[in-house]
């Protein structure tokens, strides 16, 4: 059950009223009761069976936050939370991580001259489980550290790791922020219906129209057989990438947010125009914006963050990095995306800490130059995401070199998706406010004759089909 | 007074923007799945034919169909499908 489908729609059209009966009805522990079975459907769509590690996943983190609770202040909250960290780890590590490592394993024993082969397993990645073990890992750090006040009823947690419209791809929402949200039920008279309607519209266009388009007339044309283009398309292919992740990506925020939105929850931004950004440093506050405050939060700072000198800072945030790729995919190309990344920030920050100690800021020349020089970075980062292995980047990066060969893949409505996708990522948070504004204006039943309209012109314009969201598959 | 860390969402979105009441959704929600169902009808009837689908779905194959029927006698659906392969073909070339 993929957000901008039928099947989404239908299972939103039963589960909004439901929802919003039970808190008229003054029954707060069955609204989230019944959220939480809406919840365990829409997963159960891909496997029942995965669903179980799901839940497994919810009553451990309840039972390890009870008990880091229950110990706070003595050395034994300590033990549990590493535990109960380490377990988290292990089963996301287990299901994601297994089969690469034994690869990795099996080559060096072949090298070592080793005639045994440890056998690979039949393992299925539970969908989403990068995201929801890092909410279970938010929940046990947040008690211990004291950002959460207490441990939590079962349901409460329940709700909070399993809910729907994060559950599979994000955004990876905090105790400290989501779960104070069910202390008393959303009130029906102060719903952002503007934002939620705007947001879901604005998602399902950048997903249906142009992230979709650009992957099938673009991106996955060049990165089938990248050496049959030359440098001209690749270019363009790769900036194309640029565009779809993003209006991929953001859709899948944008639908979530509004979908929580009018259910009376509330997430954080995930995304902020990365692409202004005029250093590494700034295109990480803007980018995925939930995981990269989640690595700093939960891994930069506690490996020490900056705290220990430069040298031991560059490590840590080259390590961060270095996890936070791996954290999208067992494959070294993910380690490879991670480590550049993870080396440019450590690069940037001896720049900015030796040559411009008193971080003045720059002047308009010089700040475009480095927003140009950022995005062509992360953009050269982009191949190793997509490319299919380390061969094919390697491919890519060759032939950006050949310009003898004319454009096979740029057309006219290619530029005009380009420029749209561009566009979309550039508006300014004020202009959802003016149409917020506009919505607040309009007759209920004018603002359903537009919402209506935009759904049709989208399915007018999109291709056919919905293609699986790109993160679905961490 | 709360903590930053504990306030309840983020509210960076909703800044500046104003609530309603959840009753609106409904309306709107009418209107956005009327207008699916009148020019659309041919989505729902691929809906109910998706692979394995459940015993309520299936159950809603027939009555799509109909529906669907009606809505290219009257003409809403036979408009928009015209107007989809119009687009499409244009987008593909």
């Amino acid at each position: 059950m993929v957000f901008p489908t039928l099947s989404f729609l239908v299972f939103y059209l039963v589960t909004w009223p439901i929802s919003w009966a039970l808190v008229w009805l003054r029954q707060h522990t069955l609204h989230k009761l019944a959220i939480i079975l809406a919840s365990y459907v829409f997963y159960s769509s891909w496997s029942t069976k995965l669903a179980a590690v799901l839940l497994a996943s919810v009553l451990f983190n309840w039972a390890a936050g009870r008990l880091i609770y229950a110990w706070r202040g003595r050395g034994a909250a300590k033990a549990a939370v590493v535990v109960a960290v380490m377990v988290n780890l292990g089963v996301l590590g287990f299901f994601k991580y297994f089969n690469f490592f034994v690869g990795g394993l099996n080559e060096l024993l072949t090298t070592l001259g080793a005639d045994r082969e440890i056998r690979h397993l039949e393992i299925i990645l539970p969908l989403g489980i990068s995201f929801f073990t890092f909410q279970g890992i938010s929940y046990v750090v947040d008690l211990y550290r004291g950002d959460l006040d207490r441990s939590r009823p079962l349901v409460d947690v329940m709700m909070f790791i399993s809910f729907f419209p994060h559950l599979v791809a994000g955004p990876i929402v905090r105790a400290s922020k989501f779960l104070p949200q069910l202390e008393t039920p959303p009130d029906p008279r102060r719903v952002f219906v503007g934002l939620g309607v705007l947001l879901i519209a604005w998602g399902v266009f950048k997903k249906a129209v142009v992230a979709n388009w650009l992957a099938v007339e673009l991106v996955d044309k060049m990165f089938i057989a990248p050496s049959a283009f030359g440098g001209a398309d690749l270019l363009v292919g790769i900036y194309g990438y640029a565009v779809q992740i993003y209006c991929d990506f953001s859709a899948y925020s944008d639908i979530a947010i509004g979908v929580a939105a009018l259910l009376g929850y509330r997430f954080q931004r995930n995304f902020d125009q990365p692409y202004r950004a005029s250093s590494l440093r700034d295109f990480w506050r803007r980018w995925h914006i939930s995981l990269s405050t989640w690595l700093r939060d939960y891994l930069y700072r506690p490996l020490g963050g900056n705290r220990h000198g430069r040298v031991r800072t560059y490590l840590n945030l080259a390590l961060t990095m270095l996890l936070g790729g791996l954290w999208h995919g067992a494959s070294v190309k993910f380690i490879v995306w991670g480590a550049l990344h993870g080396g440019g920030l450590a690069i940037e920050r001896w720049l900015a800490e030796t040559f411009r100690p008193k971080q003045r800021p720059l002047g308009a020349i010089a700040r475009v130059l480095a927003i140009v020089a950022v995005f062509h970075f992360v953009c050269f980062c982009w191949i190793f995401f997509r490319a299919k292995d380390m061969e094919q980047a390697g491919e890519v990066i060759w032939g950006l070199l050949d310009w003898s060969q004319p454009s096979q893949l740029v057309t006219p409505f290619l530029m005009v998706l380009l420029a749209i996708g561009a566009m979309m990522h550039f508006t300014p948070p004020s202009l959802l406010v003016g149409l917020d504004r506009l919505y607040h204006r309009l007759p209920t039943w004018g603002v359903g004759i537009l919402a209506a309209a935009a759904l049709l012109a989208i399915e007018l314009l999109g291709g056919d089909g919905s293609a699986p969201f790109i993160y679905f598959q961490f | 007074m709360a903590s930053p860390s504990q306030r309840p969402g983020t509210e960076d979105l909703e800044k500046d923007m104003l609530p309603s009441h959840a009753v609106t959704v409904v309306a709107i929600a009418a209107i956005v799945v009327s207008a699916l169902l009148v020019f659309n009808s041919k989505g729902l009837v691929e809906w109910t034919r998706q692979p394995q689908p459940g015993p309520v779905i299936a159950a809603l194959e027939a009555p799509a169909v109909v529906w669907h029927g009606w809505m290219i006698r009257l003409g809403p659906a036979v408009l928009f499908e015209n107007a989809r392969r119009q687009v499409q073909k244009a987008l593909s070339n």
